[in-house]
């Protein structure tokens, strides 16, 4: 409402200007139609209001076209004058006011929000809210913008931000306000409670904010999902009992990812994989257990801590962050104090990219094999970290990004990632080895559902026959070339979750599977689930018969034996 | 008591009554109809529909939307006016009849407007 306050008031403000154009040109018209004139012939001549208004008009705005239709009396000049000082000034005062007003930071915003809620309103597919336009929103817009299933609707506070938003130029367009997300009618304008909004992302450093706005969300539309980010646990279960189903903790991320790393690595291979990073399981990457220097006293030490504490790793956790910034000493007498020279790993986990780097730098001088982990911070100093050759680098916008996108559009990459920690190593081993083997290269993710739009020729077939995946699979071209993918889950309909399932599970309708491969091979195996000629050739190694080719065969054939009959007749 | 109110009231109800003025006496006779009573209803009908902008309530709003038709109404009886006088080069009764009956029109738009100011000032609490 507040926003909708200063449009009216602006309104209000155009009052002024109006009444004094009106209140002198009444005067000015008035007094002309008054006075006495002559035309050429010296009879009396009074101007007519018709006149008098054409007079006033060309000389309020000083374009003065002269005396008209005689020339003026001297007591009409006299008229003439006062009205000049009477409206020119007046006009101008009304234009500047109202140039001014245009101008007005209140009255532009209530322009824009206006024009705002009518691009929310004109959208006729399904959206998204990204509240806060930042590096984390920035990777969630261009994933879902390639993913193209939804449209993006962004608020932040911050009218610069927005500016810049606008200035990428997004296409479809993304429609942007520079509004505080925690008021409601905020909320209400970027189509919270609209049937085609999706799902809320509040990815703000503050728990109290996202909890605000997720409280205030949920009570506008109950049926939007919401994925907020909160890193105590307090706040977690604050957020589930709002109802909020996806709650994003990156510090227990890192925690699990650091897990993975000391006991399943082929695991960690896969999450790291899953979440955007390479799959590929090199030596940087084994992690040994020895002593462990923590460089990070907030959430992330203390999450760290509690699984060192949990698999039995010596620890010392160094508070170089506020140290060096208190001037209080330089990071290499702590490293030292620390027992750097004989620690096996360092993670260097402050909120503060150039303390995490010169920590590792210093840190590696002191003891040139450490196991290094680092937490990158700002997204624009990639290129740095990149250059640092690091064990494992934690981009927390990345993995809070990428997190927020599976949840939203890849459901089943998420409860696969979920299910990982049910599974031991060896099977770990398996799959990363398969993927390796089988395409080699970054594999891609997709999830297809078995149902008429996404596998229109399997489902007709599915009602007639099993199909198992080794029938689509293995031998698609009846010479033995298998596809390039990997099933990696599946969900039946009846929501049980089978991670890797053998390939001799059957498709069954309603069934959603996890694949991974090349692009190629996604592509085949689509046109397979899809073309009625393609499933059919794929499951029975020949060409479908096809009715009008027998046909006409069949005719030729009785052609070309007709004639020799006739001969023999 | 608010001075804005009390000068809001006074526009509204003085377009109403020189407006009456204006419109009172034989329809086809233009001596019965002064120009200046025409010019006057015009500025104060003007005057007042300013006086209602930026009042955001429902009954500003209808009270706006009344303002303007008789805001409406008055120019096209001037335009007559004014096209008969300086083109046709004389007032003639069927002239007449077509201002008059124009202006009667904003008459009306007035006595609403006046009808819905009163009813509103009679349901405040204050």
């Amino acid at each position: 409402m507040r926003q909708n306050e200063a449009f009216w008031i602006v309104i209000r403000r155009l009052r002024a200007p109006f009444l004094a154009i009106i209140v002198t040109y009444a005067i000015s018209i008035l007094l002309l139609t008054l006075v006495a004139g002559k035309d050429n012939d010296g009879n009396v001549y009074y101007l007519t209001f018709f006149d008098a208004f054409y007079i006033i008009s060309y000389t309020a705005n000083t374009i003065g076209f002269g005396e008209i239709p005689y020339a003026l009396t001297y007591p009409q000049r006299l008229v003439m004058t006062i009205s000049i000082y009477l409206t020119v000034p007046a006009w101008f005062y009304a234009i500047g006011t109202i140039v001014g007003l245009f101008r007005d930071m209140a009255f532009q915003r209530a322009l824009k929000r206006i024009s705002f809620r009518r691009s929310i309103g004109h959208i006729n597919e399904d959206f998204v809210v990204i509240c806060g336009y930042n590096s984390i929103s920035r990777i969630m817009i261009e994933k879902f913008q390639l993913y193209g299933k939804y449209r993006i609707v962004v608020l932040d506070k911050i009218e610069d931000k927005i500016d810049e938003l606008n200035m990428e130029g997004y296409y479809p367009t993304v429609p942007a306000l520079a509004a505080d997300a925690t008021m409601t009618d905020v909320l209400e304008d970027a189509g919270i409670s609209s049937p085609h909004c999706k799902a809320l992302f509040v990815l703000f450093e503050d728990d109290d904010i996202n909890i605000k706005v997720a409280v205030k969300a949920k009570i506008l539309n109950d049926n939007i999902s919401i994925v907020a980010e909160s890193s105590f646990s307090a706040g977690l279960q604050n957020l589930k009992d709002v109802g909020v189903e996806h709650v994003i903790d990156p510090y227990h991320y890192v925690a699990t990812r650091i897990e993975y790393m000391l006991n399943t690595p082929h695991l960690y291979a896969l999450l790291n994989w899953l979440s955007g990073g390479n799959l590929n399981l090199s030596k940087k990457t084994k992690l040994t257990r020895g002593k462990y220097i923590i460089c990070s006293r907030g959430r992330l030490g203390k999450a760290i801590k509690e699984v060192l504490l949990k698999n039995g790793i010596e620890y010392e956790i160094v508070d170089i962050f506020k140290e060096t910034k208190a001037k209080e000493g330089g990071d290499r007498e702590l490293l030292l104090k620390a027992g750097i020279e004989k620690a096996e790993c360092i993670i260097a986990g402050t909120p503060d990219d150039a303390v995490n780097l010169s920590a590792i730098i210093t840190a590696r001088k002191l003891n040139p094999g450490i196991f290094v982990m680092v937490r990158e911070n700002k997204m624009e100093e990639n290129s740095v970290f990149a250059a640092l050759r690091a064990n494992a680098v934690f981009v927390m916008d990345r993995i809070v990004a990428v997190r927020s996108y599976n949840i939203i559009a890849r459901p089943m990459v998420v409860r696969f990632a979920d299910e990982l920690c049910k599974k031991s190593d060896e099977w770990g081993q398996h799959i990363v080895g398969r993927l390796t083997e089988i395409i080699n290269k970054k594999p891609q993710l997709k999830e297809i559902n078995i149902n008429e739009e996404e596998a229109y020729a399997l489902l007709p077939t599915l009602q007639k026959q099993t199909i198992t995946y080794r029938d689509l699979v293995a031998n698609v071209d009846g010479k033995g070339r298998e596809l390039e993918l990997v099933i990696l889950g599946l969900l039946r309909r009846s929501g049980e979750f089978v991670m890797g399932p053998s390939f001799s599970s059957n498709f069954e309708i309603g069934d959603k599977i996890l694949i991974a491969g090349t692009d190629d091979a996604i592509d085949e195996f689509e046109e397979i689930l899809n073309n009625f000629g393609k499933l059919y050739f794929v499951l029975n190694k020949q060409e479908e018969p096809n009715w009008l080719i027998e046909r006409l065969s069949k005719f030729i054939q009785k052609k070309v034996q007709s004639p020799k009959k006739s001969k023999e007749l | 008591m608010y001075s804005e109110k009390v000068i809001a009231g006074f526009f509204i109800v003085l377009a109403l009554t020189i407006n009456a003025g204006f419109v009172y006496g034989d329809i086809e006779n233009i001596m019965h109809h002064s120009v200046y009573e025409l010019a006057i209803a015009i500025v104060i009908n003007l005057i007042a529909t300013t006086m209602k902008l930026g009042d955001r309530t429902q009954v500003g709003s209808v009270l706006l939307a009344t303002s303007l038709v008789a805001d409406l109404q008055l120019f096209a009886a001037a335009a007559v006016w004014g096209y008969a006088q300086n083109v046709l080069g004389h007032v003639d009764a069927q002239m007449t009849t077509t201002i008059v009956s124009l202006a009667s029109g904003a008459l009306v738009a007035n006595i609403v407007s006046v009808i819905l100011y009163i009813s509103d000032t009679v349901h405040s609490k204050r």
